[in-house]
């Protein structure tokens, strides 16, 4: 049943993403973190959330992902919704938090066999795939120690690596870059470049531009919890004015 | 430097008053409650015991020659020796914890503060501590004392000035001993099954002690023994024995005798020794403690995996994360395997005291009321640790929440992963019970299903409580916080529900059993007994399935 589940997941035709009006507010919050959105990511896309801090990209994500409850507005994923029981949704994508939320009592080769169990991927496939996510993640031996000693850089492998065990058509990453060293930002942002050549679909947070120029197609800039550009950043020109949009907001056009 | 001490100071200050000054939804208010109940029940208990022995000890007689005064400073000097033990321990403690497990020195040795400004605050903080702790071991000890037999201001003032020397003495033992302790605790916490297996049997070897010395007194006391026990030979024993208990004998010269301004020299004595050993020690430690040099290299549990893991269904991978959480959490592992094993030797050592107390005061069979009331209580205890199930996953916790999986099976697994713990350990307790014969096969079979009906029943509520109250560990590989008042809740719920439950089967069993029949009596209680079982397992399973799919997805904030 999981393995079918699995099969089918991302193979629709639909978006990979599709944010319809979402909405969020925080209990007891004055005002929204996100106030009325909507965006769309396709296949083979790699797309960029840019913002300033409290701009309302993680609160977005995280609706996105089901980790946040919302009310107003529609999220779908490869077409399946995630209000409610998400879990088809939640079958089509992998998910990296900001915080390295793993399970740090676990080795890091437990922690990937605990995601590969959750998305029912067998144990030949999940090791495969492993060896695969090794060579570009590379965390060496170090993948049969706690995850508790681990440095920050290898706890941000090692959730990717987890995230990626089901070989997702979407991968969402939440800040993927922070404290992150030059080499391995290389290396996620080559993998990432791949991943999309093969036709999944890349959506990130960020606050870092330049990480937006190098990797991504696409842009959506967020500022108070609202679109100020959605944005090519491929083509003469797009640099300079996501650069405009980003630091000075859509006021600057003006 | 005084100045900045005084700085210091007032952050310790709050530190020490931070439960009472919290705001209103995160002080732990029915904990402190508890506390202070127990601690007030626990000094009652001991003053109580003490009245009734000691004035049974100022009676005794050696050959017909009565002494109450000599008995008084026996007894004192015994007490005192005691009472010195345990200030010092919680002397070593404190040190311990000022030194070596708060996180602040490490902040503070990076500031512009002198190493003599921290330890002048961290010293006077760590006494205010032990003189609290002081307070209330003499004070209630000393005026026992005092209500046994006329003593005059000698003993008052003599009490006062023991209440502000003994602080010291026990900071400063604590102070030279804090880094063999601290050495020994790093070793032993650092080979995992080493430490479970001593903290286990430490706990069990307290329990056993305890309830040893309990029924002994309870033995001497109730059964008059206690004259035929202290005879001639044994009296001129303890008469040499108390006499060698140094330095406790000159607590008893100060209080009692007119030897006074000797003991109170050798106090004093002994006061500025040990200060000035702890205070060179201290010093000389503090600052290798706050910049984490002393042993911090074996404070990490290592673990290295072996091999590839097997595919598991979804629900079973859940168990495996809960069983991996607390076997490789020392705290967690003895919370869950220690309490388990502890429970039923705690069952069987109360069962034995009881049934012998209840059975000299009633002339019917109450061992099936008996061990419901015990096992009951225990489970509950044991239970304890499901409180912190949610709080537990700390960050992770969102994490999961993105994978696709239900709240059902999360939740489900963690209610499975408790009821193991508890069952294994309600079903060796209610074995032991019923293997040593104080209740018949069919009874040992209902006492099982009516305990392990409210162990299910307290898991429930512990589970549904922390989802609504989570409290997640922030810092990497912490444990959960558990200070809130989940835990303190689930006791005192819990222990309600014991003593109602007692009552009930014991009203029933007893009262029934004498005024009309021993069946109807054991009928009405067992059919009591089960209704509550019941109507407690409905309502918890109630309480944490209904609208646990919108809880569920709430708790990382905003409406479902």
């Amino acid at each position: 049943m999981r393995k079918r589940d699995l099969a089918a997941a991302g193979q629709s035709d639909a978006p990979a993403v599709r944010v319809d009006g979402l909405k969020k507010k925080y209990p007891r919050a004055a005002e929204y973190a996100v106030g009325g959105i909507s965006f769309e990511v396709h296949r083979g896309e790699i797309v960029g959330l840019l913002g300033h801090n409290g701009a309302g990209k993680s609160t977005t994500l995280k609706c996105l992902t089901g980790m946040l409850p919302y009310k107003e507005g529609e999220i779908s994923v490869f077409g399946n919704p995630v209000k409610g029981d998400a879990t088809a949704a939640k079958m089509c994508f992998g998910f990296v938090t900001d915080d390295h939320a793993v399970f740090s009592k676990m080795t890091g080769l437990e922690y990937i066999a605990f995601m590969a169990d959750i998305y029912g991927v067998d144990a030949a496939t999940r090791d495969r795939r492993t060896e695969e996510l090794q060579k570009c993640f590379n965390l060496g031996d170090k993948i049969m120690n706690l995850i508790s000693s681990y440095s920050h850089g290898m706890k941000q492998k090692i959730c990717m690596m987890g995230s990626l065990v089901h070989d997702p058509a979407l991968w969402i990453l939440d800040e993927p870059m922070l404290g992150l060293d030059p080499t391995t930002i290389n290396a996620v942002s080559e993998f990432m470049r791949e991943y999309a050549a093969k036709g999944g679909a890349v959506l990130f947070s960020t606050h870092n531009l330049d990480a937006v120029r190098r990797i991504c197609d696409r842009a959506i800039v967020i500022r108070g919890g609202l679109i100020e550009a959605d944005m090519s950043v491929r083509g003469i020109g797009d640099s300079e004015l996501l650069e405009r949009f980003f630091l000075h907001g859509a006021e600057a056009e003006e | 430097m005084l100045r900045t001490a005084g700085v210091l100071l007032k952050k310790e200050a709050r530190e020490i008053f931070s439960d009472f000054t919290r705001t209103r939804k995160t002080a732990d208010i029915p904990g402190k409650l508890l506390t202070l109940v127990l601690a007030a029940v626990i000094v009652a208990f001991t003053c109580f015991v003490l009245k009734r022995f000691a004035s049974m000890y100022i009676d005794i007689e050696i050959n017909r020659v009565s002494d109450p005064y000599g008995r008084l400073w026996e007894l004192t000097a015994a007490i005192y020796l005691v009472i010195i033990i345990v200030n010092a321990l919680s002397g070593v403690r404190t040190i311990n914890r000022s030194l070596f497990d708060g996180g602040d020195l490490r902040i503070l040795v990076t500031l512009p503060i002198s190493s003599g400004a921290m330890y002048l605050s961290k010293m006077v903080s760590a006494y205010v501590r032990q003189f609290i702790f002081g307070f209330f071991t003499v004070l209630p000890v000393n005026i026992t004392l005092s209500a046994c037999i006329p003593l005059g201001a000698q003993f008052y003032g003599m009490t006062a000035l023991i209440l502000v020397l003994l602080p010291m003495i026990s900071i400063a033992v604590g102070s030279v001993l804090a880094l063999p302790v601290h050495a020994l605790t790093q070793l032993i916490s650092s080979r995992y099954v080493v430490s479970l297996v001593v903290a286990t049997g430490v706990t069990a070897l307290a329990f056993w002690l305890y309830s040893e010395v309990l029924d002994f007194i309870a033995h001497l006391i109730s059964t008059g023994d206690a004259r035929y026990f202290f005879d001639a030979e044994t009296m001129r024993e303890i008469v040499r024995i108390t006499g060698e208990l140094f330095p406790a004998t000159f607590f008893a010269d100060m209080l009692l005798t007119s030897s006074m301004p000797a003991g109170v020299g050798w106090v004093l004595l002994i006061t500025a020794v040990l200060t000035a050993a702890g205070v060179l020690i201290g010093r000389l430690m503090l600052v290798p403690a706050a910049q984490n040099k002393l042993f911090a290299l074996n404070s990490r549990h290592v673990y290295k995996g072996h091999g590839t893991p097997a595919s598991k269904p979804v629900f079973l991978t859940f168990m495996k994360k809960e069983f991996v959480q607390v076997v490789r959490t020392p705290s967690y592992a003895f919370r869950y395997f220690s309490t388990a094993i502890i429970m039923p030797l705690m069952v069987y050592f109360c069962m034995d005291i009881f049934s012998e107390l209840v059975g000299m005061l009633v002339p019917v069979d109450c061992n099936l009321e008996i061990a419901v009331f015990l096992i009951v209580m225990f489970g509950i205890l044991t239970n304890t640790y499901c409180a912190g199930n949610i709080s537990r996953d700390g960050e992770f916790f969102f994490t999961m929440k993105t994978l696709p999986v239900n709240y059902r099976t999360v939740i489900g697994a963690k209610v499975a992963f408790c009821f193991i713990g508890s069952a294994v350990a309600t079903t060796v307790s209610v074995g032991l019970v019923g293997g040593l014969g104080y209740v018949e096969p069919w009874q040992a079979v209902y006492l099982l299903a009516v305990t392990l009906a409210i162990s299910v029943a307290q898991i429930c509520f512990a589970i549904r409580r922390d989802l609504g109250h989570p409290r997640f560990a922030m810092a990497e590989s912490a444990n959960a916080d558990e200070g809130d008042s989940t835990v303190s809740v689930l006791v005192i719920i819990g222990l309600i529900v014991s003593v109602v439950i007692g009552i009930v089967a014991l009203y029933s069993g007893i009262y029934l059993k004498l005024t009309y029949s021993e069946s109807y009596g054991e009928t009405v209680a067992v059919a009591s007994v089960a209704a509550i079982a019941a109507a407690l397992l409905i309502s918890a399973l109630v309480y944490l399935f209904a609208g646990l799919d919108k809880k569920y997805r709430q708790v990382s904030g905003g409406e479902a």
